[in-house]
């Protein structure tokens, strides 16, 4: 079984394995086919040859840890066995209250590091949960420690009391902090059993507002596909048509071929059809739909006159690059090391994507640009090498514009030196790409970056970054603002600020 | 963040990171289809004959090279990521500045999915792998983060060091508040406290070791911050009576503090009757108090920001958060209550967003619904203004429904405001290339 808390312990369990898998290298192993390929040799000059050091294959080797991942596994297996074990013989204690607060105090003395589920723990709340489920949650908060231990065990007992007794046991359980622990495992015990429409329905009556809300937005996320016509049913009943999406989404490419031949349903009410249809999410679903052929996406996202369809190629190649990038090859991080350069990722991606690279080439190769130019924006300028140089400071700039949230400003302001402000086009995008990035820059960075905009060298960039930081600070912290706008000496953004725009 | 704040948000987060504990536990797994997956280099094979283990401890440069080396082979960003995770961590226990130097020479976004924080990171998909390094050696690791060689990336990675010495060493994280930019004090302070709760006692330790700063604006802030994080329940009243009596000062606002605390969870009932004990001076401090404590779950959060508005403290509910407050807490209570709520909110600037964000979903869930309700307003009244803006607001996000919205437009009298809602109307049509 799967849960949020498992992904904060495979955090914790990577030290762990790393560390077993450093005691499998240190009983050295030779690698595999005894000498490196062309590329990494050349990443690694003399490695192989030297006496006394490590290639970087050893060193490698060692941070991949299949062993240790089954052993916890294992030991996983082995502390559901023994929760089934004590759920089935334990004596159940009159004051479950009173036994669980002596194992939780028990169990927090090992430190966080150490800390493991424990068995007796999630028997316990097992046994509370079936008898009495509005009580036990309403003591699962009853301090931290309490919410410590439900944080770490109620996944497990949730699965298990809805695989033992239904998912009604839960009904109770849905109000409060942990309600929507409850509803997710209610809801995936509604999908894995089958229930239909009306029977979904019926608990509408049966449970606060609020709590049947709480219960349906788990639908989308917990069903099967195979219950994809009573999801539609409730969706329609509740008219809520980002369930819809939401599911279908989720199901991938089988989702949307599902939602597609949904909304061609004649039958199906045109005013929930539309609101499918009109939605943001709809747009973006089929933006996203790289399964789909394009010209489908492009019809259905209603690019049939020429300049809509060129827009669109955009939207879709941000979407299709993404996806790759996302999925297969890191090649923004090989492009950064200098392990590839743009053409050649250039040429992997219309491989890929060789509809969109025959059918508009300057969408796939812009949104190319503006993946690799926050990587390394002198070797990116290559890709726009050969146009004019007024589109290529103007397809720069627009990338600029958009890219570089979250990113070394350093690698911002390098990029902006390879671009012109010589128009006031260019120069309007220029400070809009200030405005966009600085109060991310800010809240993230703190008074680092305050020190960094200050330390800028004299021109338009110190000017833009003063002014887009004055602004962005304006509302929290006067004096600064004053300060920083002090500091301005460009006749047109003093002017500016003195408006107020 | 907060105690229960934490709960509620992982309560919330959770179907989510069920759904999504797939993609996320992919760094731990091999990559099956990468050709060049390391896993091939044989971990388990027997040892070769010849070859000390003992002499062949990586040294800062084994690690570089294979950092290097990395770049050249197949892999996904997460399968990368991982590895980059394990290596840094190793590499720092022999070279904890060059590590950190080449972590902060990778992207600083998240690339897999830009945009979006790593849920447990502080802001950098790889400087977790400096957890332990962080924590084991703390003093060593601050002086090289602060020695400026790490310009301004500093701030990730002194937010990394809290997140790391606030679990191992609380009380050396609250002893060097003053070493913090003034940005990072609160993070830092309910960091450590966040991670104390499941042991009072400690929690305890550290507001002494605040006390210990003396009087002072600056000290006494820290307080309220960690003391808003004590445990809730128990009887209000002699802790009311304990603050009330007190001059004030450090003792004074931790007592303050520590009744508000015990107020998280407490009904309207209780929180009113609280209210109604104490003298007219002392409610703005107490309306505070009160709020702090609590967050998005806690029942009486609308109640709390009803006495602080009726003690007058709108710069205290323009400042701290508030409506992020009852953003969140709107998402599980009942629409019907908090649009009740919404209706008697006075008319002043700062009402505003409150009023936006009580409505928002008792508008949005029922348009005709909605419309009655708006209809039945005096026309003029800002209740009426306010929701006809937002109603607008629903119709074309939620429902898609231009014609609804234009309704809703024309029925605005205050033709500032209409101004106002016109133009969320075209950034609407704009975003969707909708009314060309």
């Amino acid at each position: 079984m799967t849960n949020p808390r498992r992904v904060l312990i495979t955090c914790l369990t990577h030290g762990t394995a790393l560390a077993a898998g450093w005691f499998a290298w240190s009983h050295w192993r030779a690698p595999a086919e005894g000498k490196p390929g062309p590329l990494e040799a050349a990443a690694m000059p003399g490695a192989a040859g030297k006496a006394g050091e490590l290639s970087a294959d050893e060193v490698l080797a060692s941070f991949n840890a299949p062993a240790e991942q089954n052993k916890d596994l294992k030991a996983e297996v082995e502390q559901n066995r023994e929760f089934d074990r004590l759920v089935a013989t334990m004596e159940v204690p009159a004051d479950l209250a009173a036994a669980l607060s002596k194992e939780i105090g028990d169990w927090l003395l090992d430190g966080k590091d150490q800390r493991k589920p424990s068995p007796m723990i999630m028997a316990l709340l097992y046994h509370w949960t079936i008898r009495d489920p509005v009580g036990m949650m309403k003591w699962a908060e009853s301090d931290g420690a309490t919410q410590e231990a439900m944080m770490w065990h109620s996944f497990q007992v949730f699965d298990k009391v809805v695989k033992d007794k239904g998912p009604g046991v839960l009904a109770g359980g849905l109000g409060g902090a942990f309600g929507s622990f409850a509803a997710h495992f209610m809801a995936q015990g509604l999908g894995g059993q089958g229930a239909d429409a009306a029977q979904v329905l019926a608990l509408k009556d049966t449970l606060p507002e609020d709590q049947w809300r709480r219960l349906r937005g788990q639908f989308e996320r917990t069903w099967p596909f195979q219950q994809k016509d009573t999801l539609a049913a409730v969706a329609i009943a509740e008219q809520q048509p980002e369930m819809l999406l939401e599911f279908a989404k989720k199901n991938g490419a089988e989702g949307m071929k599902w939602l597609r031949g949904l909304l061609a349903d004649q039958s199906l009410d045109a005013g929930f059809k539309g609101q499918v249809t009109g939605s943001t999410m709809w747009q973006d679903f089929v933006r996203s739909g790289t399964t789909m052929p394009l010209d489908e996406r492009v019809k259905l996202l209603g690019g049939d006159e020429q300049a809509q369809a060129r827009d669109l190629y955009g939207q879709l190649a941000e979407k299709d690059l993404s996806a790759i990038l996302k999925n297969g090859r890191d090649w923004r991080h090989a492009f950064r090391h200098g392990e590839a350069d743009a053409a050649e990722v250039l040429a992997a991606m219309a491989k890929e994507l060789p509809e969109l690279a025959g059918r508009a080439p300057e969408a796939l190769r812009n949104r190319l640009f503006l993946e690799l130019v926050e990587e390394d924006p002198e070797r990116a300028m290559t890709l726009l090498e050969g146009l004019p140089e007024a589109e290529k400071a103007q397809v720069a700039m627009q990338a600029a514009a958009r890219a570089f949230r979250n990113i070394d400003p350093n690698q911002f302001m390098a990029a902006l030196g390879k671009i012109p402000a010589d128009t006031p086009e260019l120069r309007d995008a220029r400070l809009e790409a200030w405005s966009h990035n600085t109060p991310r820059n800010h809240e993230r960075l703190g008074e680092d970056y305050i020190a960094w905009v200050r330390e800028l060298p004299p021109g338009l960039d110190r000017e833009m970054a003063l002014f887009s930081l004055a602004k962005t600070v304006q509302a929290r912290d006067r004096a600064l603002a004053t300060g920083l706008r002090g500091e301005l000496t460009d006749a047109s953004l003093k002017k500016r600020m003195e408006e107020g725009r | 963040m907060k105690r229960v704040t934490r709960i509620a948000s992982h309560a919330a987060a959770a179907a989510v990171g069920i759904a999504l504990a797939g993609i996320a536990t992919r760094p731990a797994e091999p990559s099956a289809a990468a050709p060049g997956s390391l896993t091939s280099a044989g971990a388990l094979r027997e040892p070769q004959p010849g070859r000390n283990p003992a002499a062949r401890k990586p040294k800062a440069e084994d690690y570089r090279r294979a950092w290097l080396a990395l770049a050249a082979r197949d892999h996904n960003i997460l399968d990368r990521r991982g590895i980059q995770l394990g290596l840094l961590e190793k590499w720092a226990e022999v070279d904890l500045a060059g590590a950190l130097e080449a972590a902060l020479g990778e992207a600083w976004d998240n690339d897999f999915n830009p945009g979006f924080e790593v849920a447990g990171t502080s802001g950098h998909t790889l400087i977790e792998a400096f957890r332990k390094a962080f924590t084991e050696r703390p003093l060593e690791a601050w002086a090289l983060i602060t020695s400026g060689r790490f310009g301004v990336g500093t701030q990730i990675l002194r937010r990394q060091w809290l997140a790391s010495v606030a679990a191992s060493d609380g009380g050396l994280v609250v002893s060097m508040l003053r070493d913090l930019p003034p940005s990072l004090r609160e993070y830092a302070i309910n960091r450590t406290m966040g991670e104390a709760k499941v042991h009072p006692e400690r929690m305890h330790e550290i507001i002494a070791k605040l006390l210990a700063n003396g009087p002072g604006a600056e000290p006494e802030g820290w307080l309220r911050i960690a003391a808003a994080q004590l445990p809730d329940g128990g009887d209000p009243a002699p802790l009311r009576e304990q603050w009330a009596a007190l001059p004030a000062g450090a003792p004074r606002t931790l007592a303050l503090m520590t009744w508000g605390a015990s107020l998280r969870r407490a009904d309207e009932a209780t929180l009113r009757s609280e209210w109604e004990k104490i003298p007219a001076d002392h409610r703005g401090e107490a309306a505070k108090a009160m709020f702090l404590p609590m967050n998005a779950s806690s029942p009486g959060l609308t109640t709390a920001i009803g006495l602080a508005m009726q003690a007058g403290e709108w710069d205290f509910l323009a400042e701290d958060k508030a409506v992020d407050q009852l953003r969140f807490h709107a998402i599980n209570a009942d629409p019907l209550r908090l649009a009740e709520w919404a209706q008697d909110l006075p008319e002043r600037p700062e009402a505003v967003e409150f009023f936006h964000r009580a409505v928002d979903r008792y508008i949005g869930d029922d348009l005709p619904r909605a419309k009655d309700w708006l209809e039945a307003m005096e026309p003029g009244d800002w209740h009426r203004e306010r929701g006809l803006a937002e109603y607008s607001q629903q119709a074309l996000r939620r429902h898609q429904d231009p014609e609804a919205s234009r309704w809703a437009l024309d029925q605005i009298s205050d033709p500032a405001l209409k101004k106002t809602a016109e133009g969320w109307r075209r950034d609407w049509e704009k975003e969707t290339g909708q009314g060309r």
